[in-house]
């Protein structure tokens, strides 16, 4: 089982979505609600293959060869910035989503 | 769940490397104090051999990620994950002498500049790692 | 990695040693008379240098002074035949006999022992900043 920081998100994500799907259980298909749940996953997505690519640049590095170390350092720090973004987006999320559980009609 | 959170990444080959640059720090150290004794030969530990050690354990660790069961079975025919790592930590351990030609304090000075900043970048890189961790762990950014 | 520090501290010491054996060496530059007294010159002293495996261990070469050598040169004869210290009768009849230091060389030898001495304090800055630098992965 592999294991990325990302993944938890994609866990989470997960998580939001059947909440969401449950509330909106007329339109499956084209629903706001799987469109949305459509871009946090490729969201997610996007963010890890950032990562992977950072790793594998780092990966190179550290083997020797022929990659320039700021190329390798800013691959990193765009990495790290995504993750970041996508955590704020996630917290966000959860924040809204604690909300609308909490009214009480 | 806890050796996989650490592998999927290159923590353990950032790890390998800080390890190697504080151990070749030591040898580089023992030439500089040495730097007029009579006789005396300069030791180092080879980057080349540790770097291509280090290059074959991380595509042994990449099929094994692969293919859990049998790294062979994805089309992988080199060693195994335990030999590439046995094979990384040799190459910490094989002092080379150098044969007494022109190795002055000048050159060990420069080594161990270089040295030190391949130390700096791997640690820059160590801390970078935990903190994503840590960042996902506790769920917020400020660690 | 603090092992690499007692490797630089080795040599500071040998090299201290070493500067402290020419500063001897300049401060007897015109001593004709030795330590029981007799009529013999000061003859110049070297430190010999070795390395020490057992100090740190783990292939880090330390290093040692193995010892402070006598240089037995012939010492330096000058003619001065009413000097009180002539020599009365053999080969060096009327010679003075005066220590053989060079002060060109044992400055330059000085030199090159403050030089390894600064080299060594470098490379401690360096394992300092290794330590330091480990230590921020907790931190």
């Amino acid at each position: 089982m592999e294991i990325r920081p990302d993944s938890l998100f994609a866990r989470h994500a997960q998580r939001l979505s059947d909440g969401v799907g449950v509330r909106n259980q007329s339109d499956a298909t084209s629903s706001p609600a799987s469109d949305f749940i459509g871009l946090l996953s490729s969201g997610v997505g996007h963010v890890n293959d950032i990562q992977n690519s950072a790793n594998l640049e780092v990966e190179k590095m550290l083997a020797g060869e022929d990659v320039q170390s700021a190329e390798v350092l800013t691959g990193l720090q765009k990495a790290d910035m995504a993750f970041r973004l996508l955590v704020q987006v996630r917290n966000k999320l959860m924040q809204a989503f604690e909300e609308i559980n909490n009214i009480r009609i | 769940m806890w050796p996989a959170l650490f592998r999927n990444s290159a923590l353990p080959a950032v790890e390998q490397t800080v390890q190697f640059a504080e151990r070749r720090h030591a040898l580089l150290a023992g030439n500089v104090a040495n730097a007029d004794t009579p006789g005396y030969q300069t030791r180092d530990l080879s980057v080349d051999n540790f770097q291509s050690a280090l290059k074959d354990a991380m595509k042994a660790s990449h099929a094994t990620a692969r293919n859990p069961l049998s790294a062979k079975t994805s089309g992988y025919d080199g060693l195994s994950h335990a030999q590439a790592t046995e094979n990384v930590r040799e190459s910490m351990k094989q002092i080379l002498f150098h044969d007494g030609s022109d190795v002055g304090l000048e050159t060990q000075v420069t080594e161990i500049a270089k040295n030190q900043s391949m130390h700096s970048t791997a640690m820059a890189i160590l801390r970078n790692q935990y903190h994503l961790l840590q960042m996902a762990i506790s769920e917020s950014v400020n660690v | 990695m603090i092992s690499a520090l007692d490797v630089s501290t080795s040599a500071l010491v040998a090299q201290r040693v070493r500067l402290n054996t020419i500063s001897g060496n300049i401060a007897n530059m015109s001593t004709m008379v030795d330590e029981n007294g007799e009529n013999k010159p000061y003859q110049p002293r070297f430190v010999v240098f070795q390395t020490d495996e057992h100090k740190a261990g783990g292939g880090m070469a330390a290093v040692k002074v193995a010892s402070i050598e006598t240089d037995e040169g012939e010492p330096l004869h000058r003619y001065q035949p009413d000097h009180p210290l002539a020599a009365k009768d053999g080969k060096w009849k009327g010679y003075v006999a005066y220590p053989k230091i060079n002060m060109n060389e044992q400055f330059v030898d000085a030199l090159e022992a403050s030089r390894a001495y600064e080299a060594n304090i470098g490379v401690m800055e360096v394992t300092k900043s290794i330590v330091r630098q480990n230590l921020s992965i907790l931190a």
